[in-house]
């Protein structure tokens, strides 16, 4: 590998993250949507995918749509999916923190999960990591367990 | 004239917040001619992101304004200032504290400094009310050979 052709990709990868959004938003005309969520009525279950990196511009977006959905659909757990993203500032602790006391206000519960390593750093820092579960992935053996109940 | 600085750049951007992800895209692909790690670059962005939102939302509350960003490369260390000409900070040391907001309404964690400290190598921050703050971080690039590269993108792609 050259070096010339290293530093390319490097480059590359340090801008991936945006391009990859306006490719997504390119196929779906999905230009003001930062993330997907989904409800599963069964098990009153609301899983939040974030799909742009996170700083203030975008967390406040993401704040009013999440807030929107809980308050529709009131759901018994929330699940925060960042497996979307590589990138977010300290302006997600906030927006998680704000959105878990909503949430259990509400009597729900409240999980985050497919953190990446700086992420998780972030959330450990500013003692986020102990209030709130943080998890690997969706818990295969707890949908199922739901599921029967 | 040869300069002090090995490269330089200069970066001037009005004070919205859709503006953030321009201004850490930018400093880094201007810090990626040094070669660095994944981490090293993210940890810059994130730095950056932090400085101008400080900037943004504190400095000038959300007004009209221009966030000034200037990078410098001095052999393997990249020097980044980040100024605004804002309200300025009445408390410097008060406002670097972990968990200290001046904004909790607006959902701030109050770790953007703390962050900051921590994802960089050096940090120095200078205020002066009604003036504005500029913040100046430092971040040694640690030099690899081509082996350290190609190990450390195989570490990046199997954690993805």
């Amino acid at each position: 590998m050259s070096k010339s052709s290293n530093k390319t990709t490097k480059l590359l990868m340090a801008i991936y993250g945006k391009i990859n959004y306006n490719i997504y938003s390119l196929f779906f005309c999905a230009k003001e949507e930062k993330m997907i969520s989904e409800y599963s009525k069964e098990n009153r279950k609301l899983i939040i995918r974030v799909t742009e990196e996170i700083d203030q511009h975008t967390a406040d977006k993401i704040r009013r749509k999440i807030d929107n959905d809980i308050e529709i659909y009131s759901p018994k757990k929330v699940i925060f999916d960042f497996s979307g993203i590589e990138f977010m500032d300290s302006s997600a602790i906030g927006m998680v923190l704000g959105r878990f006391k909503l949430v259990k206000m509400l009597g729900g519960n409240f999980e985050i999960i497919n953190v990446n390593k700086r992420m998780k750093k972030i959330f450990d820092m500013s003692g986020v990591s102990r209030i709130i579960t943080i998890k690997e992935d969706i818990d295969k053996e707890e949908e199922e367990n739901e599921g029967i109940i | 004239m040869k300069g002090l600085y090995d490269n330089e750049m200069k970066l001037e951007f009005s004070s919205k917040t859709c503006n953030e992800a321009f201004a850490r895209i930018a400093v880094a692909a201007f810090v990626s001619q040094l070669d660095p790690t994944i981490d090293e670059l993210s940890d810059i962005k994130t730095a950056v992101s932090e400085a101008v939102t400080n900037s943004i939302i504190h400095g000038y509350d959300d007004e009209n304004g221009i966030v000034k960003i200037e990078a410098k490369i001095y052999i393997d260390t990249v020097q980044i200032e980040i100024s605004d000409n804002g309200k300025g900070i009445e408390d410097v040391e008060m406002a670097m504290k972990p968990l200290y907001t001046s904004k909790p309404d607006l959902e701030r964690s109050g770790m953007g400094f703390t962050i900051m400290e921590s994802f960089m190598d050096e940090i120095k921050v200078e205020s002066a009310i009604g003036f504005g703050t500029k913040v100046c971080m430092k971040k040694k690039i640690s030099p690899k050979t081509e082996e350290e590269n190609v190990e450390n993108d195989i570490k990046n792609v199997l954690e993805a």
